[in-house]
C-alpha cells in the first residue's frame, strides 16, 4: 500500500484504519500516535492564541499518553522491527515527556526573563503550550519512523508532516485577520455609512468622502499609469534592442519597484506639494509613479506571452512594426495588460504613505472642485481611526472602513486574478 | 483560434467600456453637484485644538455653502509654521507662538483664544481603583525623568510605571514640560497626539499620560496634582497648576470667510462645542 | 517608414520616463537631505535625537529597523521556504490551485490595516502574554512584518522551485531517491538564487514598511537596554520615523528625516538591484542549460 506523494496523511490515515485488511498492530498503533499528537499539538496552539490555560492536570494527562503511546511504540520497534538505535530514539522522547509531564507543577507561575535584562517574562500557560505544541509536533512526526519501518520513506512521511502544519501556519494569520475584520466590520455596513459625511471625529456618520477621494485617486493613477506603463512595456519588449540604456531602464524600473510608499510620499512632498500644495493632483502624480512599475511588469509579461511566429506572420504579410504591435500583438495580450491594469489600481487604493503627505485631510474635503484641492481617502481614513481607538467611540465605524477598504482592495485582486485566468488563452 | 481571442477581447472590450464610462459619469455627475465657488479654509496644528476645529468646521460647514473648512493635526509646531508659511489659514496650537518662532516668521501672528484647558495627567483605570488618586509635582517629575519607576512609590501596586509622553513639536508636551520643570524624559512611548495617548493609557492597567482636558474620562481618569483636580473653576482661577489657553492664530488679521469661522469659534456656538469636547468656555 | 521611426522614438522616452523619475526621487531626496549630512556629518547616525536641542542622530533608528526586519526575516524566511516547498513540489493541483490564490490575497492586503489589526488585536494579546510593560514594542513590530513579508517570499520561492526543469527531478527519483530527497538534495540547492533573490526582496519589504510598524512601537529614539531587548516598549524605526515626525518638523528637522529617506532608497535599491542579478543568474542558467 503506497500512500504515494499526497500529502493528505490525516484523512488517509482515517480510511486506512477502517480497511480491514489493513488493520495491523503498527499502523494502528502509528496512526492513534500521529492523530493523538496532532490534536496535542492543536491544543496547544489554541491555548497560546486565545491566552488560556487548560490546567495543570489536563497538560499532564495528554503528556503522560503521549509518553505512554511512544513507550510502546519504542518497545515495539525494538521486539517486532528491531531497530535497535531507533527504539532508544523513541526511549529518549519517551523519557523526556515523562519528565516534562513529572516536573510541571513545578513550573514557576513565570518564568522572568528580566534577569536577563529582559522586560518580559514567560507565563505559564504560555510555557505549557509551547511545550504541548512541540511535543504534540515531534511526536506526530516521530511516529511516522515506525510507519514506514524507518526507511528513508519515513523521514519523508515526518517532512511532510512538517510542511503540512507549516502552511497551516502561514494561513493562520490571513484567516485571523479577515476573519475578525469581517465579524467585526460588517455590522458597521449600512446605507448611512456608505453616504454620509464624516461627523463627529468619525464617531458617526459615514465615509463618502473617503470613498470618493479612493475612487479619484485610482481613476487618475490609472489615466497616468496605464500610458506610461503599457507605452514603456512596449519598447521594452518589442523595440528594445540589447545595450545599455535598455538595462538602466530595467533597473530603474525595479528600483522604483522595490522604493518604499513613504520614500514615495516624501518625493511627492519635496516636489510636487510645493508646486500644487497637498491636492489630488499631487496624490494622484506619487500613486502614478508608485503603480508604474507594476504595470510595466505585467505588461511585459503579457507581450512575452503573445508567441513570436504571430508577429513573424505579420511582417510577412507585409505590416510595420507598429501595425504588428497595434493589431496583432496588443490584443491577445490585453486581458494580461489589464490584470496588471487592475492590480494597480487595487494598489493605489490602498496604499497610506503617498498620500499621506501630499493630498489627503481627514474631514471636510467633501468632493473636490478642481485637482488642485485636497481629498480624503480610505486608508488614510482608517489610519486616523485608529489612532483614535480608546480615546473615542469609533471602533464600529473603524471596523467597518477596515471592511470596506479590505473588500474593495481584495475585490480587486481577485478580480484580477479572475481576468488572468478566464482570459488565459493557451497558445 | 484568432477569431476566439477577437471575441474574447469584443466582450472585454464592452465591458471595460461600459466600466469606464459608467465611473466617469458617476464622477461627473458627483462633481456637479457642487459646482459654486467655494472657499476653502484650511486649519491645521495642535491634536488638543484638534475636536474643537473638528466639530466647529463641521458645524459650521453644515451651515455655510459656500465655505469649506478642512481641519488637520500636526501639533502645534506644524500649526504655528503652516500659519506662517500660508500653507494654512488658521494654526491651532495649544501653547503660546514662541519667541524664536517670532524671530523666524517675524510679527505675524495674531492670536485667537478659543477656549482654557488644562493638562491633565491621566492614569489607568486599574491604578485610579487602587488609590492613587492624588500626586505631587515632585512625583511627576520623578516619573517622567525615570527617578521614580514603580506605582509602589505612589501607593499603587507593585507594577512598573508605563509612562507616555507626546512627540516634539507638540503643544501639550512643551506646555508639560515647562511647568513640571524637565529638560529631557526617560519615557517609554511617544504619542503624536492625545488620542494616542488615552489610546496607550485606556489600554493599559499601569500606565501615566498628559493630555488636554477634553481627553479625560472615565476608562482615564485624571489624577488632583497637589491637591487639586484639573476642572474649569479650578483653570479659571488658576489653582491647577498646569493651565493654558488655546489659540487659532492667524497670519496677520483675519478677512472673510476665516473672520466668519473664527468669530463663529468664539461666539456662543463655538463655546458651546468648546464645552460639549471637554474644554473650557472663554466666555 | 518615418512614421514608425517617430512611433519608435515615442515609446522610448516613455520608457526612459522610468529613468527620469528614479533619477528624480534620488536627485530630490538628497537635496532636501544634503544640509543634514554637511551640518551633521556622521553624527547623522548617532543616537542622540533631541529636536529641543537641536541634534538628530538617526542611529536609533536604523538600529531599530534593523532589528525589526532580522525578527521578521526569523519568522518569515523558515516558514516562507516551507510552504513555497509545500505548495510548489507537495501540493496536489486542486490544492495548489487554491493555495496560490491564497497567498496573492495575503500579499494584497494593505498595510494599513496589518497595523490596524496590531492596534486592535496583537497590542493586546503581547501585553499579558508575556507580561510586557505595554504591547508597543520592536517585537509586535517583527511579527507584523513576519507576517508582511511571508506572502512575498513564499510566491517567489514558489516559482523558483517550479522552474528547476523536470528532467532534473526525475533523474534524481529514476536513481531511487525518495521525493523528499529529491526536494533537500536537487531541488532546493538548483533554486537556491530564486529564493535568495525572494528573501532579498523579503527583507526590502521589511525595511520599507511604514503604516503597519509606526502604529505598535513606542516610538521613542532610544535604543533598548540591552540591545537585543525586543520586549521593551521603546523603539522606532526610520520609517515611523519620518511618519510621526515629518508632519510637523522644521528645519534640519525635515532634513535629517529625508536622510532616513535617502538610506532607506540606498538600501532598497541595492537590494532590487541585487535581487534582480540573481533573478538573471537563474534564466541563463535554465536557458542555456
Amino acid at each position: 500500500m503506497e500512500l504515494g506523494t499526497t500529502p493528505l496523511y490525516l484523512t488517509n490515515i482515517c480510511k486506512e484504519i477502517f480497511k480491514k485488511e489493513n488493520m495491523e498492530f503498527k499502523k494502528i498503533l502509528c496512526y492513534v500516535s500521529i492523530i493523538f499528537s496532532s490534536i496535542v499539538a492543536v491544543i496547544g496552539f489554541v491555548s497560546v492564541v486565545v491566552s488560556v490555560y487548560i490546567g495543570d492536570i489536563f497538560v499532564r494527562i495528554l503528556l503522560v499518553i503521549i509518553a505512554l503511546l511512544f513507550s510502546v511504540l519504542s518497545y515495539y520497534s525494538f521486539v517486532r522491527l528491531h531497530k535497535r538505535k531507533e527504539m532508544v530514539g523513541l526511549l529518549v522522547f519517551t523519557v523526556i515527556v515523562f519528565l516534562v509531564a513529572y516536573c510541571l507543577p513545578m513550573f514557576p507561575p513565570e518564568y522572568g526573563l528580566r534577569q536577563y535584562d529582559l522586560d518580559a517574562s514567560i507565563l505559564k500557560f504560555m510555557m505549557a503550550s509551547v511545550i504541548l505544541v512541540v511535543i504534540g509536533m515531534a511526536g506526530a512526526s516521530f511516529s511516522m519512523k515506525p510507519l514506514y519501518d524507518f526507511s528513508s520513506k519515513s523521514s519523508e512521511a515526518s517532512a511532510y508532516y512538517i510542511l503540512i502544519a507549516s502552511i497551516f501556519l502561514i494561513l493562520y494569520p490571513l484567516a485571523i485577520i479577515i476573519g475578525n475584520i469581517i465579524s467585526s466590520g460588517i455590522g458597521g455596513i449600512s446605507w448611512e455609512f456608505l453616504t454620509q459625511d464624516v461627523r463627529r471625529h468619525g464617531t458617526q456618520g459615514g465615509i463618502l468622502p473617503a470613498l470618493i477621494g479612493s475612487l479619484l485617486i485610482m481613476m487618475g493613477t490609472a489615466l497616468i499609469a496605464l500610458p506610461l506603463g503599457i507605452g514603456s512595456a512596449i519598447y521594452l519588449h518589442e523595440y528594445a534592442k540589447k545595450g545599455v540604456i535598455v538595462r538602466v531602464i530595467r533597473i530603474a524600473v525595479d528600483i522604483l519597484q522595490g522604493t518604499p510608499s513613504i520614500v514615495h510620499g516624501l518625493f511627492g512632498l519635496a516636489l510636487f506639494v510645493p508646486i500644487f500644495g497637498i491636492s489630488l493632483l499631487s496624490g494622484i502624480l506619487i500613486m502614478g509613479f508608485l503603480t508604474l512599475p507594476i504595470i510595466i511588469r505585467a505588461s511585459e509579461e503579457a507581450l512575452k506571452s503573445v508567441p513570436q511566429n504571430l508577429r513573424e506572420g505579420s511582417y510577412a504579410v507585409g505590416a510595420t512594426k507598429w501595425q504588428t504591435i497595434r493589431r496583432v500583438v496588443l490584443p491577445p495580450a490585453l486581458p494580461g495588460i489589464i490584470t496588471g491594469g487592475v492590480l494597480g489600481l487595487g494598489r493605489a487604493a490602498g496604499e497610506t504613505a503617498p498620500i499621506m503627505f501630499t493630498a489627503v485631510v481627514f474631514m471636510g474635503a467633501g468632493v473636490p472642485t478642481t485637482i488642485f484641492n485636497p481629498i480624503q481617502a480610505l486608508p488614510y481614513h482608517l489610519l486616523e481611526l485608529t489612532k483614535y481607538i480608546g480615546a473615542y467611540p469609533v471602533e464600529q465605524n473603524a471596523w467597518a472602513t477596515a471592511f470596506l477598504l479590505l473588500a474593495i482592495v481584495l475585490g480587486i485582486n481577485a478580480m484580477a486574478i479572475i481576468i488572468r485566468e478566464r482570459y488565459r488563452v493557451e497558445f | 483560434m484568432m477569431t476566439m481571442i477577437k471575441e474574447h477581447n469584443k466582450k472585454f472590450g464592452k465591458a471595460i467600456v461600459v466600466l469606464t464610462v459608467s465611473i466617469v459619469l458617476g464622477a461627473v455627475f458627483l462633481s456637479g453637484c457642487t459646482d459654486q465657488e467655494t472657499t476653502t479654509i484650511t486649519i491645521k496644528g495642535s491634536s488638543t485644538v484638534l475636536p474643537i476645529a473638528e466639530s466647529c468646521a463641521e458645524a459650521f460647514n453644515a451651515a455655510h455653502n459656500d465655505i469649506k473648512v478642512t481641519v488637520a493635526g500636526g501639533g502645534s509646531g506644524l500649526g504655528i509654521k503652516s500659519v506662517a508659511t500660508g500653507e494654512a489659514d488658521i494654526g491651532d496650537a495649544s501653547r503660546e507662538v514662541k519667541q524664536s518662532e517670532i524671530g523666524e516668521y517675524g510679527d505675524i501672528f495674531i492670536d485667537h483664544k478659543v477656549a482654557l484647558d488644562g493638562v491633565a495627567v491621566i492614569v489607568s483605570k486599574a491604578i485610579y481603583d487602587a488609590g492613587v488618586t492624588d500626586i505631587t509635582m515632585d512625583q511627576l517629575k520623578g516619573i517622567y525623568n525615570g527617578s521614580i519607576s514603580n506605582w509602589q512609590d505612589l501607593g499603587g501596586p507593585d507594577e512598573e510605571i508605563f509612562v507616555n509622553e507626546r512627540e516634539e513639536g507638540s503643544g501639550t508636551r512643551d506646555t508639560f514640560m515647562d511647568i513640571v520643570d524637565l529638560d529631557e524624559t526617560s519615557a517609554d512611548k511617544a504619542n503624536s497626539a492625545n488620542s494616542q495617548v488615552k489610546q496607550a493609557v485606556s489600554g493599559s492597567d499601569v500606565a501615566i499620560g498628559y493630555v488636554g482636558l477634553g481627553y479625560i474620562s472615565d476608562e482615564t481618569p485624571a489624577l488632583k496634582i497637589d491637591g487639586v483636580y484639573p476642572s474649569g473653576a479650578t483653570i479659571k482661577d488658576e489653582s491647577y497648576p498646569i493651565s493654558r489657553s488655546l489659540h487659532m492664530y492667524t497670519n496677520g488679521e483675519p478677512t472673510d470667510a476665516v473672520e466668519e469661522f473664527l468669530n463663529f469659534v468664539m461666539g456662543s456656538e463655538g463655546q458651546a462645542i468648546v464645552e460639549e469636547e471637554g474644554f473650557i468656555s472663554i466666555l | 517608414m518615418l512614421k514608425d521611426r517617430i512611433i519608435q522614438n515615442i515609446f522610448f522616452i516613455v520608457a526612459a520616463f522610468s529613468i527620469f523619475i528614479i533619477f528624480f526621487i534620488f536627485f530630490f531626496l538628497f537635496q532636501e537631505a544634503f544640509p543634514a549630512f554637511q551640518t551633521m556629518g556622521w553624527d547623522i547616525f548617532g543616537t542622540n535625537w533631541n529636536v529641543a536641542k537641536g541634534q538628530y542622530g538617526i542611529g536609533a533608528a536604523v538600529f531599530g529597523t534593523l532589528i525589526v526586519t532580522a525578527g521578521a526575516m526569523i519568522i518569515a524566511i523558515p516558514l516562507g521556504i516551507m510552504g513555497a516547498i509545500f505548495s510548489s513540489e507537495l501540493a496536489p493541483l486542486k490544492i495548489r490551485v487554491i493555495l496560490k490564490p491564497l497567498i496573492e490575497l495575503l500579499a494584497g492586503i494593505p498595510s494599513i490595516v496589518y497595523g490596524f489589526i496590531g492596534i486592535t488585536l496583537l497590542v493586546g494579546y503581547l501585553q499579558p502574554s508575556f507580561d510586557m510593560l505595554s504591547g508597543y514594542s520592536l517585537l509586535t513590530g517583527s511579527l507584523i512584518l513576519g507576517v508582511m513579508a511571508l506572502p512575498i517570499i513564499v510566491s517567489m520561492s514558489d516559482d523558483a522551485m517550479k522552474a528547476v526543469p523536470r528532467q532534473l527531478k526525475e533523474a534524481s527519483l529514476a536513481v531511487g531517491a525518495t521525493k523528499w530527497q529529491t526536494i533537500k538534495k536537487v531541488t532546493i540547492p538548483t533554486s537556491i538564487s530564486g529564493i535568495s533573490a525572494a528573501v532579498i526582496l523579503g527583507i526590502g519589504r521589511a525595511v520599507g514598511e511604514t503604516m503597519a510598524v509606526s502604529l505598535v512601537l513606542g516610538n521613542m529614539m532610544k535604543i533598548p537596554i540591552p540591545p537585543w531587548d525586543m520586549f521593551e516598549t521603546t523603539g522606532a524605526t526610520v520609517t515611523s520615523l519620518i511618519a510621526h515626525e515629518m508632519g510637523e518638523a522644521a528645519g534640519l528637522q525635515i532634513n535629517a528625516l529625508f536622510a532616513g529617506a535617502v538610506i532607506l532608497f540606498i538600501v532598497v535599491a541595492i537590494m532590487s538591484i541585487s535581487s534582480n542579478i540573481l533573478q538573471e543568474r537563474i534564466e541563463k542558467k535554465f536557458r542555456g542549460g
